[in-house]
């Protein structure tokens, strides 16, 4: 258990401990003065940073004659950026000159740890007299924004101000700042006539020691490359920012309610600090852009620059012809990748190549070609040829890859690969243009037929009468095929219905021999009407219809007494004429035929 | 006498397909006046005088005139002029008169993709929605001669069926499909009277349908140029209207257009 906690202890020492020794040869020794001149019997402000490691402990500074020094403390930092963490230690000393007159302090050499760490001299100069306002110890909220240039000032700088055509390089503009309050800091601006400017990186932020003074930089970092040959002037650069000053105290006036609206109170209690707005400019920089030598330029050069890698994978490397294989080319390195362009290729013999699809990512272009091999026969997709300038070295390189070999087969279906333009002539024609833009179709040129406003066929009064008509029609055709068929189908209905008709026509018959006085003829003719009207209207043999059977089958069927008795009348009438005709005259006939329409139009009444 | 019979019936078909177009083409009435109107109207038109040829067809639809043609040109001098509620709205009349003109539905496919204008959403129901789609296509008039195409086969089937014994048992299927179609028909075309009766079309850009017919009410939603809408109220100044997703609300009559006038 002992030994467990042991290891465990001793690995997370071992853990710990690394970073501290593995940054021990990294650490930076700077020595800093807040000031290069002040008065006698001011102080001084000395700094002995170390950068990388806070395990650092404060060093004996040697006696300088006409100088007290006193070790005030340290001052650690660490920050964490883009999950690198930095740390740093500052010891600080204060310096009281005992005389006016040039001092000097180091050079200093520090051991630590087996390590020995150097540092510069510095000098600052003590006068008698007070010094000037830019040089005084001052709060950066008391300091003048006119008296500022020493104390925040812009400095652009370029990696090289000789550079070939297109040829990318580091530009950077710092912002310096000494101990005062710098606010809304605005990303610099500059002239770049002649030249192509990327995006700036986003700003970093540490200090540095310019002549023995600690700033504060921040740093704007772009990438720039000539676009054309000459000599140009790259800036001046500008940047805009506010300084945070405080404003001037007014005197206060003794006594009453004006000295208590009047104070500063309200002011001192808000800050009272006011922003003033400053407009940076740094130097401009003479740059001479040259353009590449024409001496060993390669035939398939197309103006990269730079310095490149080139890799190329193909697959898949077994396939069947006219299936398509990827060809993959990845530049990569530090250059103008906007001159990078497809590498070259052998001759594509056999294959049908198709346009290359380009993405970049980071420092990587990447082309991908899909090619399609048409025949069996290829065994491999040529090599690939890449010519770059290289400005560091200030001659053209060339990085050949491949050739690639793949293995085709031969397709499994046996036919012909339809990927190449058609041919055929008597193939029909098709458009592979879209159109070219959208417009409304032109009017149309004729007026044709007009019609009334709101006027519709379902409320056109001829057509619906029409298909009414058309109704109609079909309806009586129908009734009457109907009525057609039931006299065919039904010989009651037919005999019933045809029975006032034959009554009619006998009835005229009996007037006619009534008017000629002949009776004999009259009642034979009013015999049988009674016999077809009685025997079609009750469906009965007319023949065989006599006084008894009237008096049987009309009684059974609720026929009215006086009617039958009526019409027992004319039947015994009927039969004296039969007998004895000259019995009954013409008075006689008028009353029989009298009775005889009473009782059909008794009997046309009546349904039963 | 069976021959007689399938005689009489021709003759009543052959007497109503005459009889039905001749009352179709008596819809149609001379205009002399309004087709040379027309003519200088396309004259207007084609010398880009888009404003002048507008008024001109617009005097035309005034006279009481009016076709498919008259409305498909207004719509394009709308158009020109850049009034694309306007030109929406007469080709959506132009689509009365034909309804499967390419060039119409062209345009007005375009018009409508201009001013992002909202198509017309019939129903909820898939079936519905298919049913008023292809009825939508078909103009009133068209659907009524399919109807009377349908009525007379109704009859000459049923006619059939009486007189003839012979085919009967092959009537009755075509006479149950008839009657099926007939049905379907007349519930489309009363659907399509109505739906033309109450449609609408929004010709101002902008326009807004506020809770109450009031220019002080609250704004409920836009209305975009172009779209058509479905009028279920008016007052004197105000049309309630009903957009395609049922919202409901109250629009100035200037800002819309009756597609029936």
């Amino acid at each position: 258990m002992n030994s467990f906690r042991e290891i465990a202890f001793a690995l997370i020492c071992g853990v710990l401990l690394y970073p501290a020794v593995s940054f021990a040869k990294d650490i930076a020794f700077e020595v800093g003065l807040d000031r290069s001149k002040i008065s006698l019997g001011e102080r001084l402000q000395l700094e002995l940073g170390f950068e990388g490691t806070q395990d650092m402990p404060p060093l004996d500074l040697p006696e300088v004659e006409g100088l007290q020094i006193r070790y005030l403390g340290p001052s650690t930092r660490m920050s964490i950026v883009n999950s690198k963490v930095s740390s740093s230690i500052t010891h600080i000393y204060s310096l009281l000159p005992l005389k006016a007159g040039n001092f000097k302090i180091g050079p200093l050499t520090f051991e630590h740890n087996g390590d020995t760490y150097h540092a510069g001299e510095i000098n600052f100069e003590v006068v008698k007299d007070a010094v000037s306002a830019s040089s005084a110890p001052r709060d950066s909220s008391q300091v003048s924004p006119d008296d500022i240039s020493d104390r925040v000032f812009l400095v652009m700088n370029v990696k090289s101000n000789k550079l070939y055509l297109n040829e990318m390089t580091p530009l950077s503009i710092k912002l310096y700042v000494n101990r005062l309050a710098v606010r809304d800091i605005q990303y610099p601006e500059f002239s770049h006539e002649g030249f192509s400017i990327l995006q700036f990186e986003k700003p970093k932020q540490y200090a540095e020691v310019i002549g023995g003074v600690n700033y504060d930089v921040i740093e704007f970092t772009a990438f720039i490359f000539g676009t054309r040959q000459g000599e140009f002037r790259l800036g001046p650069a500008s940047l805009k920012c506010n300084l945070l000053v405080r404003q001037q105290q007014r005197q206060r006036l003794p006594g009453g309610f004006e000295d208590l609206f009047n104070s500063n109170m309200f002011e001192d209690f808000f800050g009272g600090y006011q922003n003033y707005p400053l407009d940076l400019k740094s130097a401009d920089i003479p740059v001479t852009v040259r353009a590449l030598p024409d001496e060993l330029k390669p035939q398939d050069f197309t103006g990269a620059v730079g310095d490149f890698n080139m890799e190329v994978s193909v697959s898949p490397q077994e396939l069947k012809a006219g299936d398509p294989v990827t060809l993959k080319i990845t530049v990569s390195g530090n250059g103008n990748f906007s001159t990078v362009n497809m590498p070259h290729r052998g001759a594509h013999q056999g294959f049908k190549a198709y346009e290359p699809q380009v993405k970049q990512e980071g420092a990587n272009k990447v082309f991908e070609q899909v090619l399609i091999p048409l025949e069996e026969s290829i065994g491999e997709v040529p090599a690939v040829d890449f010519s770059f300038f290289d400005p560091a070295a200030g001659k053209y390189r060339v990085i050949t890859k491949g050739p690639f070999p793949i293995r085709v087969e031969k397709p499994e279906r046996e036919e012909k690969i339809t990927i190449v333009s058609n041919q055929h002539p008597q193939s029909p024609l098709v458009f592979e243009d879209g159109p070219l833009g959208r417009d409304i179709v032109y009017i149309k040129t004729l007026p044709g037929a007009f019609f009334k406003k709101g006027r519709f066929l379902f409320n056109n009064s001829p057509f619906l009468l029409m298909h009414l008509a058309f109704l109609l029609v079909f309806l009586c055709v129908f009734l009457y095929e109907k009525r057609k068929r039931k006299l065919k189908d039904d010989p009651r209905f037919a005999r019933r219905l045809c029975a006032p008709k034959k009554a009619r026509e006998y009835l005229l018959k009996a007037r006619q021999y009534c008017s000629k006085n002949d009776t004999k003829m009259f009642y034979d003719t009013v015999f049988q009407l009674l016999q077809e009207y009685l025997g079609d209207k009750f469906h009965l043999p007319s023949q065989g219809i006599t006084m008894s059977v009237v008096d049987e089958v009309l009684k059974s069927k609720g026929v009215d007494e006086a009617a039958l008795d009526m019409l027992r009348g004319i039947f015994k009438e009927c039969d004296a004429a039969r007998y004895s005709p000259g019995a009954l005259g013409k008075d006689a006939m008028l009353d029989t035929l009298r009775k005889l329409e009473e009782i059909l139009m008794f009997f046309q009444k009546d349904k039963s | 006498m069976f021959f007689k019979r399938i005689a009489a019936f021709i003759s009543v078909i052959v007497f109503l397909c005459v009889v039905t177009p001749a009352a179709m083409f008596a819809q149609s009435v001379p205009a002399a006046d309004e087709e040379k109107l027309f003519a200088q109207a396309n004259d207007f038109y084609r010398a880009g005088k888009y404003k002048e040829a507008a008024d001109m067809y617009e005097q035309i639809a005034g006279n009481g005139f009016v076709n498919g043609n008259l409305y498909y040109n207004l719509g394009n001098s709308y158009f020109k002029e850049g009034e694309i509620g306007k030109a929406i709205l007469n080709y959506e009349r132009a689509g009365q008169f034909m309804p499967y003109d390419s060039d119409l539905k062209e345009n007005l496919d375009y018009a409508r993709s201009l001013v992002n204008a909202i198509s017309p959403q019939y129903s909820n129901n898939r079936l519905l929605r298919r049913f008023y789609s292809l009825a939508d296509r078909l103009s009133v008039d068209g659907i009524t001669v399919f109807m009377s195409i349908l009525f007379v086969c109704i009859f000459v089937l049923l006619a059939c069926n009486i007189f003839s014994p012979v085919i009967r048992k092959y009537t009755v299927f075509f006479l149950t499909a008839c009657v099926i179609v007939f049905s379907a028909a007349a519930f489309s075309l009363s659907w399509k009277i109505n739906y033309l009766a109450r449609g609408a079309v929004v010709i101002a850009k902008d326009a807004q349908a506020r809770f109450e017919p009031s220019d002080n009410a609250t704004a409920y939603f836009m209305l975009s140029q172009g779209s058509r809408i479905e009028v279920i109220d008016a007052t004197a100044r105000w049309f309630k209207i009903k957009r395609s997703d049922h919202k409901v609300g109250w629009v100035d009559k200037t800002a819309i257009e009756l597609i029936r006038e």
